[in-house]
């Protein structure tokens, strides 16, 4: 079924699209030309609205908002496991949540995010 | 995103001054002179126009190159057994540089803001909290209740940017929404609606602000109380508050812990902090502090993540080790257990290093005066101003991009404390 959706702000940086305010066809669940007729079945108005392809949010959590938090929150369990300088590493500490530079050094290590 | 619009001019311009990071000022910049033209209040106009002055670093008074200033800085902390580095008035970068130095020269880390900021981070590390982001605020609230301070005063945009909006995400009717002061009052108008709804007060005294606080836990919790006033507020106020709260679909509590100016007032925080989780069992509620200023946000986020600490941490034994009271700054400087202290100043001018018998270094806001000069003075640029760099909001979880708006010549505090680390 061939629909069009107007007028929305379209990103999508794999075609080098930056914000162009522009009309996509969808005939069942695949992007097309406009259609030579002019005529759709059903229209979507998206003026005013942002168009993306679906994102994949590729993260980690070691130095995020909400690790960070839980930092915060764990002054007994980083003094337990504290981790002094070295001539070529910084200090650090910490054991359910590990300051961001001992994680880094313990994946370096040995490829996994946990104690040694 | 920050925009030069024509020459000289930009747009959508951050201010780390601010505390909630307002990030649609006008700015004009023409030669060195900067001034705000749009969207500015108290704190931002001051923050971006303090016109620069010194650009040349001194060692005892006399005029030295910058690299003559770094190496006695770090002659200075080489032969130092307790330094402090504290103020820490800066931004990511900034923050960064003077974390890796403490390392190395196993310092004690502080800021300007701890006495404040530790009223809540003590919560936080005890009991912990459910708080929110401001751009939650915007969208959902319907009820705030303002606790013991004056948030005006500090915050003068927080009602227009958050309380007051043009749209929410919802369609929120903004005139639905109810504003409580809780102790303190208002000092302006920022918190009547745009239609001219006044915001309720029931004023006490900070002295009476911790008893209130804690009936109004016990109302909400249901417990009979026997008293019949606390503080000059009727305890039948205190129960229609606390049924209010019990109703509201997005409850906020907001507090100032700079206004809360009393001793211990991190307990009080945390009965309010606790009162939130009580409220969250039938709807929701969530706290919110205001802070942010002069990079404290933006310093304790840095020291947590590559120390596991936030401030008032050592660094003495080669490892971290946090105790908020033994390295309590300005508790180490007033008992002189101090020999060097070094103070880092790059947002306000008024805010210097305290009098102390330390040797004190100051990288600081060109344009700053002293009343006792220090035995090294290095003049360094504004992060937002003469330099690119990250800002942490008072939410904590949201950092802005700062931009560069003039080419001042001013060395960043990152280059400044870097050169440091490097020459120790």
């Amino acid at each position: 079924m061939l629909m069009k959706l107007t007028g929305g702000r379209v990103y999508d940086p794999a075609h080098g699209i930056n914000g162009i305010v522009r009309d996509i066809y969808v005939d069942d669940g695949w992007i097309v030309d406009p259609p030579t007729d002019g005529k759709v079945l059903q229209e979507v108005d998206l003026r005013g609205k942002v168009v993306m392809a679906g994102a994949i949010d590729m993260h980690t959590h070691i130095g995020g908002g909400k690790v960070n938090i839980a930092r915060t929150m764990l002054p007994e369990d980083h003094a337990a496991d504290v981790v002094a300088r070295t001539e070529l590493m910084r200090s650090g500490c910490g054991h359910a949540a590990p300051s961001t530079l001992t994680a880094g050094y313990q994946i370096c290590r040995n490829g996994l995010y946990g104690r040694l | 995103m920050t925009e030069k619009v024509e020459e000289g001019v930009w747009q959508d311009v951050p201010s780390p001054f601010c505390g909630i990071a307002s990030d649609d000022l006008t700015v004009s910049v023409k030669g060195q002179k900067v001034s705000v033209l749009e969207n500015g209040d108290a704190y931002t106009a001051s923050g971006f126009e303090t016109p620069v002055t010194d650009k040349a670093p001194r060692v005892n008074g006399k005029v030295v190159t910058l690299a003559v200033a770094v190496e006695h800085t770090a002659r200075l902390i080489n032969n130092s057994k307790q330094t402090v580095i504290s103020g820490l008035a800066t931004d990511l970068n900034g923050a960064r540089a003077a974390m890796a130095l403490a390392d190395k020269s196993r310092a004690t880390i502080d800021h300007m803001n701890s006495v404040e900021s530790f009223k809540n981070t003590l919560v936080l590390q005890d009991t912990g909290w459910m708080n929110t982001t401001l751009s939650e605020v915007k969208n959902r609230v319907d009820m705030l209740l303002i606790v013991g301070s004056d948030i005006e005063a500090g915050f003068p945009r927080f009602f227009e940017r958050i309380i007051w909006p043009e749209d929410t995400l919802f369609g929120q009717d903004i005139e639905s929404r109810d504003v409580i002061y809780l102790g303190k009052g208002p000092s302006g108008r920022a918190s009547t609606s745009p239609e001219g709804k006044k915001a309720e007060v029931m004023l006490c005294d900070d002295a009476d602000l911790p008893e209130v606080l804690s009936i109004l836990r016990a109302l909400v919790a249901g417990r009979a109380i026997n008293a019949v006033d606390i503080g000059g507020i009727a305890v039948t106020d205190l129960a229609r508050l606390a049924a209010r709260l019990k109703a509201a679909k997005y409850s906020v509590v907001t507090w100032a812990a700079s206004m809360l100016d009393f001793d211990h007032a991190e307990v009080s925080v945390q009965m309010v902090c606790e009162m939130v989780k009580d409220l969250n069992t039938k709807t929701r509620s969530s706290g919110l502090p205001l802070g942010g200023k002069d990079g404290e946000v933006t310093v304790n986020q840095v020291a947590v993540w590559q120390s596991g600490y936030p401030m008032r941490t050592n660094f003495n034994r080669g490892y971290p080790d946090y105790d908020p009271y033994l390295s309590d700054s300005l508790r180490m400087l007033k008992d002189d257990e101090v020999d060097t202290l070094l103070w880092v100043s790059s947002f306000d001018i008024e805010r210097k290093a305290p009098a102390s018998k330390a040797v004190t270094v100051v990288i600081g806001r060109s344009g700053m005066s002293f009343d006792s000069e220090p035995a090294v003075f290095i003049p360094v640029g504004i992060p937002g101003i003469d330099h690119s760099g990250r800002a942490f909001r008072s939410d904590g979880v949201v950092s802005l991009p700062l931009r560069q708006l003039r080419n001042s010549g001013l060395p960043s505090t990152f280059d400044v404390l870097s050169a440091i680390e490097k020459a120790l």
